[in-house]
């Protein structure tokens, strides 16, 4: 596997940070991220040369980063979040261990929450939340009407809710 | 507030939802900056700026393993083709022709001598007693039989043609000694 030429390596490199907020937001924790986010990049200098338009480099590489991270997911589903796989190191952090530990806890509900979506609402989901991308950039990456993707993600926000809410009477 | 295809509003996020979430986005980021990611990436191994060469397109990964196979398939073929037809125009080591089977059969050489030394004047050829004596001579002495058992000479077979060797055979137990001598040769012929 080798890169493509150096005016396209440094432009695909200026998007990893978009790349590494969606791979965060399919993975369990930041170093599976930083991993997913290394594999998309390496498909994709794999894969330069099939881009036939280069003006959409970064919905081309968004894409891939989305197909990488839902191979992952995949793998990943059977088993269960736990606060360890979620937080693995929380001796560093400043914060008082009560924030610490209520902080952490809710991304563990959150992490959880979102991995139960169904695929085509997880994807939205993140991409929308974690990547920030617009509507329309959605519906490019995804392939589907702006409508389709919106009611997509309604329903993955009523989802989350619905199941951050449940998690938190259940602890109560 | 934006709305979906299907007329209804669009949710907003819940607060709290949307804070986990950018608290989480900002850690990741202060880490994966910190983690000098180029830098990783390089040190993969894989991925260098400097060898620049391009991976392969769709269309040679796929058709050029196919090209490839048809053109070894059809090598092979013509190779095996090549072969089976030179082998089967090749002439047989030590043809052995129906005729010359014949004459090497001890009964016609007998048969032959026979007929030269005691019947050389009859013209009329009766299988009867071609038969008979043939019999006759294979029995009267096995020093007789051991002599005749050598290559026959040209003068002697060529008496009898060949279809008339056949009708000796049809009425003669010979046939099965015949038949049994050319089960191994007749793919030769």
């Amino acid at each position: 596997m080798t890169a493509p030429d150096d005016g396209r390596f440094h432009e695909l490199i200026g998007y990893k940070e978009d790349v590494f907020r969606i791979c965060l937001g399919f993975s369990r924790n930041i170093a599976d991220a930083e991993d997913l986010c290394q594999d998309a990049f390496l498909k994709a200098f794999a894969r330069a040369r099939d881009l036939r338009q280069p003006g959409s480099l970064r919905i081309w590489l968004l894409r891939i980063a989305r197909t990488t991270c839902l191979d992952h997911s995949r793998r990943m589903r059977r088993n269960p979040i736990d606060l360890a796989d979620v937080v693995p190191d929380t001796a560093a952090d400043p914060r008082s261990p009560e924030i610490v530990s209520e902080v952490n806890e809710s991304l563990r509900r959150l992490k959880a929450a979102v991995q139960s979506l169904p695929k085509k609402q997880r994807e939205v989901f993140v991409l929308r939340e974690y990547g920030g991308l617009s509507y329309e950039d959605l519906a490019r990456v995804l392939k589907l009407r702006p409508g389709t993707v919106m009611s997509r993600l309604n329903r993955a926000r009523r989802a989350i809710t619905a199941a951050m809410k449940e998690e938190g009477h259940e602890r109560k | 507030m934006n709305e979906n295809d299907t007329g209804k509003p669009l949710l907003d996020m819940p607060e709290k939802v949307r804070l986990i979430i950018q608290r989480e986005t900002e850690d990741g980021l202060r880490r994966f900056r910190a983690g000098n990611f180029d830098s990783r990436l390089q040190a993969v191994g894989r991925i260098r700026p400097e060898e620049t060469k391009f991976a392969p397109s769709p269309f040679s990964r796929v058709w050029i393993p196919i090209f490839g196979l048809a053109v070894g398939a059809i090598v092979i073929i013509s190779a095996v083709l090549w072969v089976s037809r030179a082998k089967s125009q090749l002439p047989a080591a030590n043809p052995v022709t129906i005729d010359a089977a014949l004459d090497a059969l001890p009964g016609f050489r007998t048969l032959s001598l026979f007929h030269q030394t005691e019947t050389a004047e009859n013209e009329d050829f009766s299988p009867a007693a071609a038969m008979s004596a043939a019999v006759t001579s294979a029995t009267r002495s096995a020093a007789a039989w051991k002599e005749t058992s050598a290559p026959p000479s040209g003068n002697l077979v060529p008496r009898y043609s060949l279809e008339q060797k056949m009708k000796i055979l049809f009425g003669d137990k010979t046939i099965e000694q015949a038949l049994s001598l050319f089960k191994e040769k007749f793919k030769e012929v």
